[in-house]
């Protein structure tokens, strides 16, 4: 049951499927992204480091959200997917020495259709053979990128990537990575809740309902999980090329599972089927790592353990710690609480 | 001709340690739906335990039973805290859940055992077996005995006694099971209690190669692709995939290349999806609307 | 009732989000201010090295002991009085082996106001580099890669790169080998794991220089599985070849695997293992044991730590010793990374001191660091060891051959400095600093 805000009723087909409804949410979306997009004025720059990083990996968490919440395919190798977003980017920079804003679309194309190659099982099998499927995945993509043209990919080595150009000037600071991180990560979150109200996006959800009653309604199975796939990787490929640019330096460890799983961690203390989420899900668990790092010489005193030895261990407890409570106390995640939060104003006195 | 008899050899021994962390996640599959991600980090527990015992003056004859008894109770632990409020949830909790407990494992392994590396006082008894001119290693042999012994008794643990029939019937079906007066949740916790402990024989024996190190918990992806390749809820099944998983690496370092061994598990799991997606052993799944 | 608990719930995610907000807007850390009154020298309240290293990822084995060697060491330095006076305070990062949490480090720390002297990055510096020179903060720097050296920028490295050291082990081996056996070739075959220091051991310079010696030729290279459990079967395949050596950088469990295979395969004693830098320390003999080391020879610069209650081979490592034990630390601390660690520590506090000495209090900064780290030709380490870098070159150029022998690592040579190794595209003349994107004029 959805329930509207007070006082608001759809006088149209338009209006039932509108985004922002009330004036109120028009002024907390303008000031949410007025306040975003000046934030390199007055936040300091290692803030803006940590903000790129979130940016990133809201991007790929974004796909990966658009794969399991939407269309309920799991996949653990979405850092894979970025790793053939960021060789292809790089490589295409250095070698061939296109611009950078040619190679990002190309790379978000090359692995989308690497994504529609993985996917592929996810006709026969489902649920954890897939999973198990594109864990392979996971593990054989970073190797190729290790061991396979390796003048060009420069092997288990690495390469460098050349910064991007702005017409002749060279982005490299945090502030400009900013905000172009930012701009495609506000696009991508359109384009995402666009698709939950279009029709792809419910026939998405009928394959997550149901995939048989799905196809027995009429949708086709292999055009539908393909196609989710296919965008999943390609929002992996926009974040690996970002993720290229943003460290300049790329080798195949940086793109493991545990990646992989930090991102499927983050959809399920957000909640795994909501926009929402996946923002509040990414910010929280980076908060929390940076509070880690903050309380751990605190509590290396506390123990009697020089410091040295509490904060590497702290970061992966708290970690392990989150995910279990919100999988007991709240499998469905930051966002199903913020929802009934919501509910609970609005319909106030009356229970939710 | 001997070369690859040798590297046959070679690969048949270590498949044992893969049988074992194969054999402790169908364990749990076979019972509970819930595949154990966190396997690499039991296996490191049940080292530790069994080193600082060690530590402790205990002869290593008491001191691996102990660990043992050790691994288990934690798997009670694990089961009762971490498992049990997640019974009716959908897969992906589950997967998760097992995800956490591997971060939480980890970070208080650092945190007791302080990231050192050792090795064990004393190593295993008896040298290289030497037939013909084929060498069976001392630490794999061990570990391969080892594995066919505990196969075994899993074996006639699930056939021959009470709690085994129990368990097979809470993994049949649960309700029916239930209505029988079987105490599914208490099998639940024995199934854990069994897996862990045959994870820690897994880690402990691993570590006479290998010495007492956190990182050895990294060996346990490669042992899903060996779950996989036997069937999830096959006891063999888990012993035959681990054989063929260590096969493979063997002969892929031997005849192609060392670098190319690291994902040889990996091709044949995406081959096993393929062609026969339950395993060599498994049960075939029918869906119902 | 519930509203309540909503009321709470939403001021708890309110204050969530608010607080990136708060810590954003406030100002960067006050600057420590100097005595104002007196004429004499303005000298800092305390001086701060920092360090962001893998704490709790793959190389932490490694990393701890190293910690625990850098906290005894400005502890004893600031009972006698620090620098002139300054103590010394140590302050750790840890990046968990994660690139990205390096870089949001790092960003953290450069932001520090006053700002770092140096800043020690032991391992993916690289991805950093350009980052230093912007900044101008001088980084040091342990396991030395080619990438990240050359070309020179502002990271700079205790030991010689992989590839230096392996060719003065080629060095060595050549002399040897035409001593004790002048009528064939030796056979070398590179066997390493298929990580970053593996490549970088059998880089194309390397296989360039080895042309250079008539009497040794290189029968295979291989790189095995870092994660494997057991190297028989790759080890009978390098053997095929029928080489004399091994030479490989075995470390870990990997390199726990790769000794324990050799003995299962009957190779022990058949084939000589070469190893480099850290494959020769007490981390790995904790793993396999003192036996399994026997006889493995390496380029190194650390001498090896007697075991306790023992006399060691000079003064600096008595002293080590006895800093060990006075602060009580676990056993297998007792080896290669606490003296490695103590050596790096006594390196950067040497230069920082050179520093002062060179250009004075108030001249004191991090550009002031970087150029007497470029221009230090013979540093002593303790009495124990050496540093010092050539013109161009970023890193030490001095090592020992060692060999493991009942249970210790004796030098077998004097001091011996690497050949320079440089990749061959820093061999021109002109290299076109400009065109692969760095800033015009910054090798000074």
């Amino acid at each position: 049951m959805v329930n509207r805000p007070c006082g608001f009723f759809n006088e149209s087909y338009a209006q039932e499927f509108i985004i922002v409804r009330t004036p109120t949410q028009w002024v907390f979306l303008i000031g949410a992204l007025v306040f975003l997009f000046t934030m390199p004025l007055y936040v300091s720059g290692s803030i803006l480091n940590i903000a790129n990083y979130a940016g990133i990996v809201i991007i790929a968490v974004l796909g990966l959200h658009i794969l399991m919440g939407y269309c309920g395919q799991m996949s653990i190798g979405q850092s894979a997917f970025m790793a053939v977003g960021a060789y292809t980017s790089a490589i295409l920079v250095r070698e061939l020495g296109i611009s950078f804003w040619v190679a990002l679309p190309f790379a978000a194309l090359v692995t989308g259709i690497v994504g529609i190659i993985v996917g592929l099982p996810s006709l026969r099998v489902k649920g954890f053979y897939l999973m198990m499927s594109t864990l392979a995945a996971q593990i054989i993509i970073p190797w190729i990128f290790g061991h396979a043209w390796q003048e060009v990919t420069g092997g288990i080595m690495g390469i460098d990537v050349p910064s991007i150009k702005f017409f002749d000037i060279p982005l490299t600071s945090p502030a400009s990575m900013f905000l172009l991180i930012w701009i495609i990560v506000v696009l991508g979150t359109y384009f995402s809740i666009n698709l939950r109200r279009s029709h792809t996006g419910r026939a998405f959800i009928a394959i997550r309902d149901n995939d048989l009653a799905a196809e027995l309604m009429g949708i086709s199975l292999m055009r539908y999980k393909l196609l989710a796939f296919f965008i999943c990787s390609l929002y992996a490929g926009v974040a690996g090329a970002l993720w290229s640019e943003w460290t300049r330096f790329l080798t195949p460890e940086q793109f493991n599972i545990s990646n992989s799983v930090l991102f499927l961690g983050m959809l399920i203390v957000g909640g795994l089927g909501s926009n929402a989420g996946v923002f509040m899900g990414c910010i929280s668990l980076i908060i929390l790592d940076e509070l880690a790092k903050f309380i751990a010489p605190g509590l290396g005193n506390l123990l009697g353990m020089p410091p040295g030895t509490v904060a590497p261990a702290i970061a992966p407890f708290v970690f392990g710690i989150v995910i279990l409570l919100f999988l007991i106390f709240e499998p469905r995640g930051m966002a199903h609480r913020w929802e009934q939060f919501k509910l609970s104003y609005r319909l106030n006195p009356f229970s939710y | 001709m001997e070369l690859i008899l040798q590297y046959i050899v070679n690969g048949i021994l270590i498949g044992g340690v893969y049988a074992l962390t194969a054999l402790s996640i169908v364990i749990i599959y076979k019972s509970t739906q819930v595949f154990n991600f966190a396997v690499g980090e039991m296996m490191a527990i049940g080292m530790f335990i069994a080193w600082s015992a060690m530590q402790f003056g205990i002869p290593a004859a008491a001191a691996i039973p102990l660990a043992i008894i050790s691994m288990a109770l934690l798997g009670w632990l694990i089961e009762r805290t971490a498992l049990r409020p997640l019974i009716g949830q959908p897969l992906i909790a589950s997967i998760m859940a097992t995800f956490a407990l591997l971060f939480i494992m980890r970070s208080l392994m650092l945190m007791i055992w302080k990231g050192q590396s050792s090795k064990y006082p004393d190593p295993l008894p008896g040298g290289n077996l030497q037939i013909g001119s084929i060498t069976f290693s001392n630490e794999l042999t061990w570990t391969f005995v080892i594995t066919i012994i505990t196969v075994i008794a899993v074996v006639l643990i699930f056939q021959k006694t009470k709690i085994g029939l129990g368990m097979r019937a809470s993994a049949e079906h649960q309700q029916l099971a239930q209505a029988r007066g079987i105490p599914v949740k208490k099998m639940f916790s024995v199934t854990w209690m069994l897996s862990t402990a045959v994870c820690g024989i897994a880690g402990i024996f691993l570590s006479y190669r290998l010495g007492v190190s956190l990182e050895n918990s990294t060996v346990g992806i490669a042992a899903f692709p060996a779950v996989l390749l036997g069937g999830l809820e096959s006891i063999p099944g888990a012993l035959i995939g681990g054989l063929i998983i260590g096969l493979s690496i063997s002969l892929t370092a031997g005849l192609i290349s060392p670098a190319a061994a690291q994902i040889a598990p990996f091709v044949i799991l995406l081959l096993i999806l393929m062609i026969k997606t339950e395993g060599l052993f498994g049960l075939q799944r029918i869906e119902r609307i | 009732m519930k509203s309540k608990i909503h009321i709470i719930l939403a001021c708890l995610m309110l204050m969530a989000l608010l607080i990136p907000v708060i810590v954003g807007c406030t100002p960067a850390k006050e600057s420590i201010s100097a005595p104002t009154t007196t004429p004499e020298v303005k000298k800092p309240k305390e001086i701060v090295i920092y360090a962001i290293h893998d704490m709790s990822g793959p190389m932490s084995v490694s990393t701890m002991p190293t910690v625990a060697a850098s906290e005894d060491l400005v502890k004893y330095l600031n009972s006698k009085g620090g620098i002139d006076g300054v103590p010394l305070r140590m302050e750790w990062h840890d990046t968990r082996g994660d690139k990205a949490v390096l870089i949001t480090e790092y960003a953290k720390v450069r932001e520090i106001t006053p700002k770092p002297l140096t800043v020690g990055v032991y391992s993916s510096a690289d991805a950093l580099a350009a980052r230093f020179v912007e900044d101008q903060i001088p980084c040091n720097t342990t396991s030395v890669s080619t990438s990240m050296v050359w070309p020179p920028s502002w990271i700079i490295g205790v030991s010689g790169t992989y590839p230096d050291l392996t060719c003065t082990f080629i060095d060595w081996l050549s002399a040897e080998w035409a001593k004790t056996n002048p009528d064939r070739k030796c056979r070398l075959a590179f066997f390493g794991p298929d990580i970053y220091v593996g490549h970088d051991c059998a880089s194309p310079e390397v296989m360039e220089y080895i042309k250079t010696k008539p009497n040794i030729e290189v029968v295979a290279t291989e790189y095995f599985d870092f994660r494997a459990l057991d190297l028989s079967s790759d080890i009978l395949r390098v053997m095929q070849s029928n080489p004399d050596y091994l030479y490989g950088f075995y470390f870990a469990s990997s390199g726990a695997a790769f000794y324990k295979s050799l003995k299962a395969s009957g190779f022990q004693g058949k084939v000589k293992v070469a190893t480099v830098l850290w494959g020769m320390q007490s981390d790995i003999v904790n793993l396999v044991g003192k036996e399994a080391l026997e006889g493995v020879v390496g380029p190194f610069h650390v001498p090896s730590f007697k075991p306790k209650g023992q006399k060691q081979d000079n003064e600096g490592m008595e002293l080590i010793s006895q800093l060990f034990d006075q602060n009580n630390h676990p056993e297998t601390y007792r080896g290669g990374s606490y003296v490695s660690g103590m050596l790096y520590y006594y390196w950067v506090i040497g230069i920082i001191q050179k520093a002062v000495k060179d250009y004075g209090w108030d001249k004191l900064d991090s550009v002031a660091v970087y150029k007497t780290f470029i221009n230090t030709r013979d540093l002593d380490l303790g009495g124990i060891s050496r540093w010092g870098c050539t013109e161009g070159t970023r890193y030490n150029n001095k090592c020992f051959m060692m060999k493991y022998e009942n249970g210790v690592t004796i030098p077998i040579t004097g001091t011996l400095t690497s050949p320079d190794i440089r990749p061959a595209k820093f061999r021109t003349a002109e290299y076109n600093w400009k065109a692969a994107g760095w800033p015009e004029g910054y090798f000074k």
